[in-house]
């Protein structure tokens, strides 16, 4: 079952006095799958937070059906619904206590199991005995995870976050992941968009791709990171006991072994150099730069 | 409700911007003025430090007013605050409304205390109710101007939102000497933009009872209920089109 469908959407944003309108969303068309981690990614001004924003709304599409769990966005739905936005500021005269709260008071009708809540929620972040301190004190560490730890306050079934990790040093950028997977353990459905690739490695089933507003690939991460394999490597020695290595298309390593065995070469070994989803993701921007141009 | 919680946390916040001490401390400037000034009359100084305490009141919730209304709600679009909050399940209305409490609700509070801190300076000397009345005419006016601020945010960029709503307030204020102008010029291009401004710009004129012969003379009574209609009506219509011109709007 899919959590969200995005069909056939579209946004064009109008010019400013003597510009030309910008044309922001191509008809984007995706799905994320229930229970599963969905990356989306794509570079700086592809349309990823523009996407995001549409989908809850704060940005208005000017064509194009987005759909939670078969229904349109509503009050009902936003309840289910966990976010994060790209480096938000948050109250910094409040404390961690009162930015909780005040959250917890939108979302919900009683004030009834905050405490537990907010405790908890406090452990999992990694901020137990930061309750009192007003945001201003935090480093931006801290505070992208008080952001996160609003998202997933109200234990929403679907997580949407907007580069998590962008502007993290290692050690936040691993806390935050461990985040992630906590909430992926329990069966939360993440969509989650990021230019840090090699994140995306670790953390997603599934991925969508986009570039210039239009969706370049959407389906399981492995299959892309197999999409565009690199070259492969056979080590061998040569009748005189010399070590060799040489570089081939996959296509072409198996004539390429028939040929070095009938000189009598040594196999040492054969590597499929395997570049993951970033190789793919460069490759697959190639591939279309390259059909632009054409 | 959540427009009252949204309302909570803004008031909270402006209480600890800088922006905010600044106004208040104007105010009390001015009081400080009307003291020195007050102290070169033998007789006026009640009524010197009376209109001057007032003005210093005025230009305070005025300043709030327009300041914070125009960069209120873009400052939150800007640094994607109200994205957390309307990513919760509620209506970009009510986010609204809850902003526009809040400032008032913060306004309210500056204009109460600096009230009462000016009717201690002046003595307790003016009758209370009348005195009161002519406070509640200042805050009237801060609510219509919040509201024309949100309103006009919402048309144009925060800096122009912030000199065109203070220009209407202006002209708000100056509508009778428009009206004495028309009179004396006869001519119809004059006649017809009176007419228009008194109909498209909130009479702000009407609620300005700072004065001391109104408030010694208890002459304020008698238009109480008509002006704070007018009032709340601007305000209901301005806070109505805001609100329905953001719920539009792309948050970018």
């Amino acid at each position: 079952m899919n959590c969200l469908e995005v069909h056939s959407l579209q946004k064009t944003f109008s010019a400013q006095v003597f510009g030309k309108p910008r044309v922001v969303l191509k008809n984007v068309t995706f799905q994320v799958r229930e229970g599963v981690t969905t990356g989306f990614i794509g570079v700086n001004g592809s349309g990823k937070t523009t996407t995001l924003k549409c989908l809850l709304g704060f940005i208005l599409p000017d064509q194009g059906q987005i759909r939670f769990w078969g229904e349109n966005l509503s009050n009902e739905i936003k309840s289910q619904i966990g976010y994060f936005p790209e480096r938000p500021y948050l109250y910094e005269y409040l404390t961690t206590r009162e930015y909780l709260q005040f959250h917890w008071n939108l979302a919900s009708s009683s004030a009834g199991g905050f405490e537990n809540r907010f405790l908890e929620v406090l452990d999992l972040v990694k901020l137990s005995g930061q309750e009192y301190r007003p945001l201003r004190e935090f480093s931006k560490g801290m505070l992208q995870r008080v952001g996160i730890a609003q998202a997933i306050l109200m234990k929403p079934r679907l997580l949407i976050l907007d580069e998590p990790m962008s502007g993290l040093d290692p050690d936040g950028r691993h806390i935050v992941k461990k985040i992630i997977q906590s909430q992926q353990a329990q069966g939360v459905s993440i969509f989650f968009s990021s230019h840090l690739l090699g994140d995306m490695d670790e953390l997603c089933q599934d991925l969508v791709v986009i570039d210039a507003g239009e969706i370049l690939y959407q389906g399981d991460a492995e299959s892309f990171a197999a999409k565009y394999e690199g070259d492969s490597r056979i080590t061998f020695r040569d009748k005189s006991g010399l070590r060799f290595e040489i570089h081939l298309p996959k296509s072409k390593i198996q004539a390429e072994l028939d040929r070095l065995r009938s000189q009598g070469s040594e196999i040492i070994k054969v590597e499929s150099q395997n570049h993951g989803i970033e190789y793919s993701f460069e490759q697959l921007r190639h591939e279309r730069e390259q059909l632009d141009k054409i | 409700m959540k427009s009252l919680v949204i309302a909570k946390t803004t008031f909270r916040e402006l209480l600890r911007e800088k922006i905010f001490h600044i106004f208040i401390i104007i105010a009390f400037l001015f009081f400080g003025l009307s003291f020195l000034l007050g102290s070169l009359s033998f007789d006026e100084q009640k009524r010197i430090l009376l209109h001057l305490g007032f003005a210093g009141i005025n230009l305070a919730l005025v300043g709030i007013s327009c300041g914070l209304g125009s960069f209120s709600i873009s400052r939150e679009i800007e640094r994607q605050t109200c994205l957390l909050i309307l990513a919760r399940p509620l209506s970009r209305t009510t986010f609204y409304l809850g902003k526009w409490l809040g400032i008032w609700g913060a306004q309210i509070l500056v204009g109460l205390g600096l009230g009462a801190c000016l009717y201690a300076f002046l003595g307790f000397a003016f009758p209370f109710f009348s005195y009161a009345q002519a406070l509640f005419g200042v805050l009237l006016e801060t609510s219509i101007l919040l509201a024309l601020a949100f309103f006009m945010v919402q048309v144009v960029r925060p800096a122009v939102a912030l000199f065109s709503s203070f220009g209407i307030y202006l002209m708000g204020q100056w509508l009778p000497e428009l009206q004495y102008f028309t009179q004396k010029s006869e001519s119809s291009f004059m006649t017809g933009l009176n007419q228009l401004l008194n109909f498209i710009v909130p009479h702000f004129y009407r609620m300005n009872w700072r004065s001391a012969y109104l408030i010694e003379n208890n002459l304020i009574g008698d238009q109480l209920i008509l002006v704070t209609t007018h009032g709340l009506a601007w305000t209901l219509i301005l806070l109505v089109g805001g609100a329905s011109l953001f719920k539009r709007r792309d948050l970018v």
